[in-house]
């Protein structure tokens, strides 16, 4: 279980351009939940991830996971419990080293990076039949570098790199925004299929309205660093498209974007 | 012919010891992807440290070994500074190679120091064990060498199959992905910038038994040696797969030398070498991002 406590993040705090994102910003996210979240831009929900992941601290308040505080806790050490697939799907992987490599290296992330061979021939099987499993034809890939995949197979590759030591947490910056239509129906299916094969806890930005409604089992819309809408189970099923989306648009168009 | 031969010699011997410093700058620069000015300090100080040591009658190995320890702990400093203290590479290595001038001139006592009298690699064990009829005294100079550059190589090459050669070249690829696996990058940065700085020590160090002598400013221009080195060989060798990154860095290396060699045997004053080392890089530096441009160009075409 994912908790924030009371978080306070303040953008330029002391300067006339002081801008308070979050007061006491509250949030449970249960395990084995999967928690959508949309807004509009400057609703605070990338600043989310980024204080969940360690990339921003928090001003004030607590967060932590699985009962353990992590609030002070650098982004590499959360990020041996966080998993989170990029927008852009170049930072999932190392462009330079082959597919073989990249999921070596990921192979290890619970253990240690010592002096034993990086790269064991013994893998290749069960490397093959994970990346066969996400049917983009990455398993013929293996000895090829990350830099010659398309973006959908690399973010397929990410997706596979951060989940493949079943995190406890797991976080989807916008991971579909940056590939075309089809690539990116493609690996949201994907994404639900993980999920629901290592029942992993997940929080997912996205700005495709229709993925948030039919993915997952919560939906939170942020507006200002407030939540706005906090809808579970058969009250999210409830939703329709039409609703949400003149809820969006009137946000949007109070504040111009 | 007597000529070409001692033109062989001279790019074997010299070229040989300075393709460790070219595999110190591969890992830096071609692996880690930073710019480190520690060289021009750390291969000196190599220099410096078996200078001190073999004048006082120590074993050359173990002075070998004294000066990539010293190297080490140039490159960790670089490396902590750069990382913890938040100074950007660059200018970490220029501090430290500022400040091992100083060091060095205190290692070595004096700005020369001759070694002719004194034990070292090439004048005692293991080159005495090679058996005379093989060749004259340079030749065996230069299977010395071979063999020292041959044990480095295949130990790096070892290193960098491991799992923590593994995440080495990843960070230098992509920090976010060293992020994302758990662990800190600064971390393998300043691991690596060590790794880097004990071969560039230790090829000064090697450099220093074979000439016979240290000398306070021997570092000057040694980070562009190792980079057009590392530039040469990649841009000439890099497209061919089997080939591994640290071979293709010997090789460079020793085309490198091969240039400026006959550039002086072509009747270049050694006044000019510098300028001339300088200017080899920056056609090298040119042409090879060029031959990048291209490449790219016709691979974006190609889609």
């Amino acid at each position: 279980m994912l908790q924030l406590h009371h978080v306070d993040k303040v953008y330029f705090g002391g300067t006339v351009n002081e801008n308070s994102l979050f007061r006491g910003f509250d949030l449970q996210v249960e395990k084995g939940s999967f928690v959508s979240i949309v807004g509009s831009n400057g609703s605070g929900k990338t600043s989310l991830l980024n204080l969940i992941c360690g990339t921003l601290a928090p001003d004030a308040g607590r967060i932590t996971l699985e009962g353990e505080d992590i609030t002070r806790w650098p982004e590499y050490r959360r990020a041996r419990r966080i998993s989170r697939v990029f927008q852009d799907p170049a930072l999932g992987s190392c462009q330079n080293l082959t597919v073989f490599e990249n999921l070596s290296l990921a192979a290890r992330r619970t253990q240690s990076y010592n002096l034993r061979r990086g790269v064991i021939e013994r893998d290749r099987a069960r490397f093959s039949e994970l990346l066969a499993s996400l049917d983009m034809g990455l398993e013929q890939r293996l000895d090829q570098v990350a830099g010659t995949l398309s973006g959908g197979q690399r973010q397929a590759l990410a997706l596979l790199m951060t989940t493949m030591n079943t995190p406890d947490l797991l976080i989807l910056d916008e991971h579909t925004a940056a590939l075309d239509p089809k690539s990116s129906q493609r690996i949201m299916a994907l994404t639900d299929e993980i999920i629901k094969r290592h029942q992993l806890t997940t929080l997912m930005v996205t700005h495709n309205l229709r993925f948030a409604l039919e993915y997952g089992d919560r939906l939170l819309m942020m507006h200002e660093g407030q939540l706005l809408r906090d809808d579970r189970g058969s009250q999210k099923e409830a939703l329709v498209l039409d609703d949400l989306l003149e809820q969006f648009n009137q946000i949007s168009i109070e504040y111009g974007n | 012919m007597e000529q070409f031969v001692r033109i062989l010699i001279d790019i074997g011997e010299q070229g040989l010891i300075f393709s460790i410093l070219a595999l110190g700058l591969l890992i830096s620069y071609r692996i880690l992807n930073t710019p480190d000015l520690t060289v021009d300090g750390s291969f000196p100080l190599g220099a410096a440290v078996s200078a001190a040591l073999l004048t006082r009658g120590a074993n050359p190995w173990l002075a070998l070994g004294a000066s990539l320890l010293a190297g080490a702990l140039a490159g960790l400093t670089t490396g902590l500074l750069n990382v913890k203290l938040r100074i950007t590479a660059l200018l970490s290595g220029i501090i430290v190679m500022t400040m091992l001038y100083s060091l060095n001139l205190g290692i070595a006592g004096t700005a020369n120091v001759g070694l002719f009298n004194s034990r070292n690699l090439f004048n005692e064990a293991p080159a005495a064990w090679i058996p005379a009829r093989l060749g004259s005294y340079r030749i065996r100079t230069m299977i010395v060498a071979a063999l020292i550059v041959l044990v480095v190589k295949l130990l790096l090459d070892l290193y960098l199959a491991t799992r923590s050669g593994l995440l080495l070249r990843a960070t230098g690829d992509n920090q976010q992905v060293t992020v994302s696996l758990g662990r800190d990058p600064g971390l393998v940065t300043i691991l690596g910038l060590t790794l880097a700085n004990s071969l560039v020590s230790l090829a000064g160090g090697l450099l220093a038994q074979q000439q016979g002598f240290f000398e306070i400013s021997m570092g000057t221009g040694q980070m562009v040696n190792g980079l057009a080195s590392v530039i040469i060989g990649t841009a000439l060798f890099g497209r061919i797969r089997r080939l591994r990154l640290t071979t293709v860095a010997i090789f460079g290396s020793l085309i490198f030398k091969a240039l400026l060699t006959i550039a002086i045997n072509l009747g270049l004053s050694a006044n000019y070498m510098r300028l001339m080392q300088g200017l080899l890089f920056l056609i090298i530096l040119v042409s090879s991002n060029l031959s990048d441009k291209e490449a790219r160009h016709a691979t974006a075409s190609s889609r």
